[in-house]
């Protein structure tokens, strides 16, 4: 409950704790698709800066995107992804967005996103 | 001293007579040393061998002087009103004196009570950091009776720094965030036509105020696909407030998703909260037969265009399968039957053919 009680003579510290999560607009996608990065906040003032890291499920650094600011306690980004030059194995790749507000000490991991990084074959 | 000291103060007296003064100061109660400030409206009776009237202290926080006294012991007594009594600390002060006025000499009286105050700040939690622009309610309580029941006194929007209330009545203060906050539904996914429990925890706002819970697509934020007005109550512990309701989606409502995923805007007045994505499946019911038409009992493994895969065990023939919004099925296998073609009619459109691995 966000409710302080004291008595007079005393200073009444309210203490708020901000959340952060996020997610991929999409389960599954394949490269050089554009997918959508949602991030939704609690008690976070607008206009505070949101920084997001796509990651490899294993760690290794794809992306960073760090314009994004917090409106109405939310930051939807798009994100196109381009990753021919980051020397990923051509397998099924399971990649996680990292959202995180620093002065706030606050971080989020999405569940992972699975990108398919060799285009599919059809036979004819 | 300085030239306003009230021990700077003299005047004539009749030759063999004293005189006196009473002044009462006030100030920030624990800060002593802080700013003191004259308290007019007092009335301070006087108590000695030479009689004089009741008065009340002036703009200055002073009474006149009283000259013609007989030198003796007096005593300078004050009363507050019952206004002033919740406002300053008058129990926890002196606020009466003897001395003894002396001839050709103006004794001083001086009194000092300080004023009650509250102070109130939000702070994110670990860190010294304000937030603004949360709406609050400061609410306070008399400590006699007991069971005062509590009432507004201001309300107001948080800022960049701490707020301070002056001269405030003792007692309990309360300082009520006007927040929702910890969306949470009831099942970790949504059904069509499956009734499922939304909650949100609510504080500041009293109960039976309206609120109401958006559902929205999780992708984009609005229109809202579906509201519901919802009034603020008491949680079944009576631990909390809360906006709560058990809604039953339908396919009419959520016409609208173009995502496979939804959430909830819970607010009341301008505080809201989103909850997190919940995913949105249908219940499908699939007939199993063979290539003569016989009713299978066997598993059946459903892979969805979105990547989300089922495997139920059709008895009978039939099988229900939850569909994930807005997919199709991708694939289809019966282990049992692996190495064979499979087929599937959706209805509507040509039946696709898959083969089974081996």
């Amino acid at each position: 409950m966000y409710e302080f009680e004291d008595v007079h003579d005393t200073l009444i510290p309210g203490v708020v704790t901000p959340k952060i999560q996020v997610t991929w607009s999409r389960h599954r996608a394949w490269h050089a698709e554009t997918v959508g990065i949602l991030v939704r906040t609690e008690v976070v003032k607008d206009g505070t800066k949101v920084k997001l890291e796509i990651k490899t499920k294993g760690g290794k650094l794809l992306d960073t995107l760090d314009k994004g600011t917090i409106a109405g306690n939310a930051n939807d980004q798009n994100y196109k992804i381009d990753w021919k030059t980051k020397q990923l194995k051509p397998e099924t790749a399971e990649v996680v967005v990292t959202a995180a507000i620093k002065e706030l000490k606050l971080t989020a991991d999405s569940e992972p996103m699975f990108v398919d990084l060799v285009p599919p074959m059809f036979s004819a | 001293m300085g030239k306003d000291d009230l021990s700077s103060v003299k005047v004539e007296c009749p030759q063999g007579k004293g005189a006196l003064i009473a002044e009462v100061l006030t100030y920030k109660s624990g800060f002593k040393r802080s700013k003191h400030e004259p308290l007019s409206g007092v009335k301070v009776k006087f108590y000695g061998p030479t009689k004089n009237p009741d008065q009340n202290t002036g703009g200055n926080g002073r009474t006149t002087v009283l000259n013609g006294l007989d030198p003796d012991s007096y005593t300078v007594s004050l009363e507050f009103t019952p206004d002033m009594t919740e406002l300053y600390d008058v129990s926890g002060s002196t606020i009466s004196t003897a001395k003894t006025v002396k001839k050709g000499k103006t004794t001083p009286y001086p009194f000092e009570v300080p004023w009650f105050w509250i102070e109130y700040q939000v702070q994110y939690d670990g860190l010294k950091i304000f937030v603004p622009g949360i709406d609050y309610v400061l609410r306070h309580k008399k400590p006699d009776p007991v069971d005062s029941p509590w009432t507004q006194k201001k309300t107001g929007t948080t800022g960049l720094s701490k707020e301070t209330e002056e001269k405030v009545p003792r007692g309990r203060y309360k300082l009520d965030l006007k927040l929702v906050y910890e969306p949470e539904w009831g099942d970790p996914q949504v059904e069509i036509d499956k009734a499922i429990e939304i909650k949100a925890a609510v504080s500041g706002f009293d109960v039976g105020t309206d609120g109401s819970i958006q559902i929205v697509d999780a992708h984009t934020l609005a229109p809202a696909l579906h509201t519901i007005a919802v009034k603020v109550a008491e949680s079944a512990d009576k631990s909390r407030r809360e906006l709560k309701t058990t809604w039953t989606p339908t396919k009419e409502q959520l016409k609208d998703l173009k995502s496979a995923k939804i959430a909830f805007r819970a607010a009341v007045g301008a505080s809201f909260v989103f909850s997190e994505p919940e995913p949105v499946f249908i219940k499908e019911k699939y007939e199993v037969v063979d290539g003569d038409g016989t009713k299978l009992s066997t598993r059946i493994e459903l892979y969805f265009s979105g990547g989300y895969s089922d495997s139920k065990q059709a008895d009978g023939g039939e099988a229900e399968v939850l569909t994930p919004w807005n997919e199709t099925v991708a694939r289809v296998n019966l282990p049992e039957y692996n190495g064979n073609p499979v087929g599937l009619d959706e209805g509507g459109i040509a039946t696709r053919h898959f083969r089974m691995p081996a």
